[in-house]
């Protein structure tokens, strides 16, 4: 009975996600879908050759990096301090999460209107005689990214550290302070290895996040941003747009194997985070 | 007590027979049909019959018998009103039915008798009305009956001295006729017409339409104008009352049709035609769709009836008119007998559809079928057709446009080089076309789209004022306003959105390299071009100067008069370019538009096809595109301004000799033909539209036009915004 159970989930999974993925595979060793013509790993050597996918490696790289250890060390920060007993900690923490719950259309809109060329920031700096820069389409750019990133996401992050912090055992704080520990020490050596696990399965899901900032940065920017937003999606993107299915499939062979490899390893951490704080 | 109550009810019963035997909604016992109703499938051959109406007269009725068509025409030149008849493949006029006939209808009896119902004028009124229009004229209405050879065999007055009368006639299949006269019904059951049966329709409803049923009966067409509704009632062949009405005759989009094939009655909706049948109601009974007769005519309320358009055979073929009134008689045969079915697609292929369904009248080993992707043109067919490519499910020939990824799919080999088409093909080859032009049409070396005819864009100038000025570059361009500082250099409506559709089609050419991958927007040619467009006034301002009260005039005029240097001209046709040299008394030069290499004329084409590489039918697809080609280069009419150059070679001679001719007031000289013909050979390709770069273009320039940044910082933008697009290609 279990096991019937089993089939519609095996049969969704193995119907959107295996034979896509193996469909994909077939594509990207294709010169084009129409001829078929075989070109073993002609469509791998030519990507990574590909200045537009080696620049969209490298900025979703750069991103991720950026963005990823502040979003994660912003939140654990805020969910640290709205652990103690301050002033406003509700307010603080609805305003942390209200941009869950706020559109992306209008999200994107928001940030427009403050970082357009013409926008509000750059008439506040006009008004103190500084000349702003174009944030969307110059190098700031992916500052303007980061911040939303990061306004969007922290929200959450704080929520999963603060549930996690909620579940470090009182009595061993505690008694950590009795015998004398400081917050530093009492950090370090007691909630962070409860917090740890927590900490890379934030890490994971910030991750997965950043990959998918291409939306945020084509709602500002369309398909060809500045080169410095210009994300492994866009390039992904727009070779659908453009019918590159070859390469489009190819690039996601790359990306599956490199996101594989990461999470895999992070899961490893995690797994033995959790299992040191069980032990 | 139970005594009484038996009486009461037999009462009740009795009462309740008469009621139903009175009531005007008693449904009529039918007789049965005279066959099993017809069912369609399988494979079909058409055949295709025009009626060939002589041109100068006008298509008046047509109606379809089981041997022969009829129909009649009425002529401007004698006022008179014709009847042909088609019967075993012959046309033979019938008679002339009225000498000055107006509003005549036709209904065919038994053994070729024709039931005609003739208006005929008594008194015209030469005075108009308040609204300016001449008043109806009075006439007599009378009915008839002509023999099968057409000579009148009686006649009777029906009404006199009227105006716009409301009349039909229609003959049931037993031969009956029935006439709607100013709502009143005539029949004549035994085909006397001094031996008239007649009824008047109830106050408040109409007599329209009849419908000769399928079983012998009659039915009408009743608009009850109180109900604001009409329906279609079973007429009893004796007293004339309506029956029953009949289910599924009200409503939108449907035309019904005379019973036939074994079917009461039949009506198309939408695409699908239907039968009504006595025991299963409306069935469907075909899909018309699959068979290419065109685009069904949507209208509000009930249309059709008037003609008897369609009609199922005995042997379980279909009679159908098309809008343009030929007939196609679809019969059943055996699938290798069946045409093979070729597919085109693309956005807004109206015109094409046209062309589809000249080329199955005429063509029979193919049979071409069209997909619209977007009526609107609009950029959603892209999508479609990358959904279809996905899904392996490709047209065979494909419209190509601007919104459609014509450079993508070249690239990615999902078009068909057509240059080994054109070796392979005896009576259709390179030099079919006028030089310069297959040059025009090619994407890197290779020929993906043809097209029956092109136009061009470009500028030009007085050759007295600016020499033989056959190039512009933003040089010579500075040359000319240096040397000419008191003449405007373009007219003064000469506006930024016409210049940037050109940088955005053919300019953008001059800076990508796609074969090395990289572009050169921020190049100092590029920033002169969009500075040139930023002092230029938009559509907008235009607009707005046109509501000064200043008097108009046009670019032809200014530069005429000497006040420009330069007016931008499209040259959609031989007679524009004849118009231009004749305005300049043949002293035009066309340098075209600013360029970098100076190759600013502009070459473009509507309706260019291509053949997808992944065809099922490649030598169907071909064989319709050189179709199309020759069809619409047979006879053009050069002689008209939207008449675009014909691609033909043997067509544009045939335009040079005309306007070389006595029949023009400027005969083109020698010098002229030499000046197109290079303009032809040197003019850029605009069929490489490129929708991203486009966009980036204009949105870029969009901040410069209004000034949130300079040209240097616009061009830079879509220099790096551009590269990026170029790379990813590589």
């Amino acid at each position: 009975m279990a096991r019937r159970m089993l089939w519609p989930g095996l049969i969704g999974v193995m119907t959107f996600y295996v034979f896509p993925f193996f469909l994909t595979l077939y594509y990207s060793v294709l010169h084009d879908p129409f001829e078929k013509q075989f070109v073993g790993l002609n469509n791998y050597r030519e990507l990574l050759q590909n200045a537009a996918f080696r620049l969209a490696v490298r900025n979703t790289v750069r991103f991720s990096a950026l963005a990823v250890p502040l979003a994660v060390g912003l939140a654990l920060g805020f969910a640290l301090v709205l652990e103690r007993r301050i002033p406003g900690k509700s307010r603080f923490r609805t305003a942390l999460l209200s941009p869950l719950m706020v559109p992306i259309a209008s999200v994107v809109l928001i940030w427009e209107i403050l970082f357009h060329q013409n926008g509000t920031i750059n008439r506040l700096l006009a008004s103190l005689s500084v000349n702003g820069p174009d944030w969307l389409y110059s190098s700031w750019g992916v500052l303007v990214i980061v911040l939303l990133f990061l306004w969007k996401n922290l929200g959450y992050n704080l929520v999963l550290f603060m549930a996690a912090i909620s579940h470090i055992p009182a009595e061993i704080v505690e008694a950590a302070r009795i015998d004398g520990a400081g917050a530093w020490r009492t950090f370090w050596c007691i909630k962070w290895r409860y917090l740890l696990s927590t900490t890379l399965f934030v890490s994971i899901l910030t991750l997965a996040n950043s990959f998918k900032v291409f939306r945020e940065v084509y709602m500002l920017s369309g398909n060809y941003p500045h080169e410095e937003l210009y994300m492994l999606q866009h390039f992904m993107n727009n070779m659908f747009r453009t019918l590159n299915y070859p390469r489009l499939s190819a690039a996601m062979v790359l990306m599956t194997l490199v996101i594989g490899g990461v999470l895999a390893t992070l899961f490893y951490f995690e797994g033995r985070a959790q299992h040191s704080v069980e032990e | 007590m139970k005594h009484r109550i038996a009486v009461v009810v037999a009462a009740m019963f009795i009462f309740s027979l008469l009621l139903s035997s009175c009531s005007p909604n008693k449904r009529l016992p039918a007789p049965p049909l005279a066959q099993e109703p017809v069912v369609m499938g399988g494979y079909y051959k058409a055949t295709w019959q025009s009626l060939e109406a002589p041109e100068e007269e006008d298509l008046q009725v047509i109606r379809l018998s089981e041997n022969a068509i009829y129909f009649s025409t009425y002529s401007y030149s004698d006022y008179a009103t014709r009847l042909y008849r088609i019967g075993d493949g012959e046309k033979t006029a019938v008679q002339i039915i009225s000498s000055t006939g107006i509003g005549n209808d036709i209904a065919i009896g038994k053994d070729g008798v024709i039931w005609s119902l003739c208006y005929k004028i008594v008194e015209t009124s030469h005075e108009e009305t308040d609204t300016g229009n001449l008043p109806p004229p009075h006439h007599n209405v009378y009915i008839q009956m002509l023999q099968a050879d057409g000579a009148l065999g009686a006649e009777r007055l029906m009404l006199e001295n009227v105006q716009g009368v409301g009349a039909d006639v229609q003959a049931t299949t037993a031969g009956v006729p029935y006439w709607g006269i100013d709502n009143v019904l005539y029949w004549a059951p035994t085909g006397d017409l001094n031996d008239l049966k007649q009824a008047t329709a109830a106050e408040g409803t109409e007599y329209h339409e009849f419908y000769a049923l399928g079983d012998g009966g009659m039915a009408v067409l009743v608009y009850d104008s109180q109900a604001g509704k009409s329906a279609v009632y079973r007429l009893d062949g004796e007293t004339g009352a309506l029956g029953k009405a009949i289910e599924g005759c009200t409503g939108e989009n449907v035309t019904l049709y005379d019973g036939s094939g074994g079917y009461l009655l039949l009506k198309r909706d939408g695409d699908v035609m239907y039968g009504l049948t006595d025991g299963e109601g409306w069935v469907a009974v075909v899909d018309l769709a699959a068979y290419e007769l065109g685009e069904y005519q949507k209208s509000n309320g009930f249309s059709g009836g008037y003609y008897p358009l369609c009609r199922m055979m005995a042997d379980g073929s279909l009679l159908m008119m098309d809008e343009e009134y030929d007939l196609c008689r679809m019969t059943p045969c055996a699938e290798e007998e069946a045409a093979t079915v070729v597919t085109v697609a693309g956005n807004g292929i109206g015109n094409v559809t046209e062309l589809a369904r000249m080329y199955n009248k005429t063509q029979s080993d193919y049979v071409v079928r069209t997909k619209e992707y977007s009526p609107t043109g609009a950029t959603d067919g892209a999508a479609k057709l990358t959904a279809e490519l996905m899904a392996g499910t490709v047209p065979d020939v494909l419209c190509v446009d601007n919104f459609l990824p014509a450079r993508a799919l070249i690239a990615r080999n999902a078009l068909e080089d057509l240059y080994p088409y054109l070796e392979s093909d005896a009576e259709f080859s390179a030099d079919y076309f006028v030089d310069g032009v297959l040059k025009a049409f090619e994407s890197d070396g290779g020929l993906y789209q043809l097209a029956a005819d092109f136009t061009m864009e470009t500028m030009f100038a007085d050759e007295n004022v600016v020499g033989d000025l056959d190039v512009l570059t933003p040089v010579t361009l500075k040359e000319l306003q240096t040397a000419h500082p008191d003449i405007a250099l373009f007219f003064s409506e000469f506006m930024q959105e016409e210049l940037m559709s050109y940088v955005k089609t053919a300019a953008v050419a001059d800076h990508i390299d796609w074969a090395g991958g990289t572009t050169s927007f921020d190049s100092e040619d590029f920033v002169q071009l969009i500075t040139l467009a930023s002092t230029l006034p938009t559509m907008q301002e235009v607009i707005d100067s046109w509501n000064d009260g200043s008097e108009v005039v046009s670019s032809d005029q200014s530069i005429q008069a000497g006040d420009i240097l330069l007016a931008r001209s499209a040259v959609p046709s031989m007679w524009r370019y004849a118009h231009v040299q004749e305005l300049m008394n043949g002293r035009a030069v066309f340098p075209g538009y600013p360029a970098a290499n100076g190759q600013g004329t502009v070459l473009t084409a509507s309706n260019r096809f291509a053949i997808m590489s992944t065809a099922v039918q490649k030598e169907g697809a071909w064989d319709f595109i050189r179709w199309v080609i020759q069809y619409q280069n047979a006879t053009p009419d050069v002689s008209l301004p939207t008449t675009a150059f014909p691609t033909s070679r043997e067509a544009f001679e045939r335009a040079v000799t005309y306007y070389q001719s006595d029949a023009v007031t400027y005969r083109l000289t020698e010098t002229d033909i030499a000046r197109l013909r290079e303009m032809i050979v040197g003019a850029r390709s605009a069929l490489d539209y490129d929708t991203e770069l486009a966009t980036i273009i204009d949105e870029e320039c969009a901040k410069f036009f209004r000034g949130s940044c300079t040209a240097e910082q616009a061009a830079a933008k879509i220099q790096s915004r551009a590269q990026l697009y170029v790379s990813e290609q590589m």
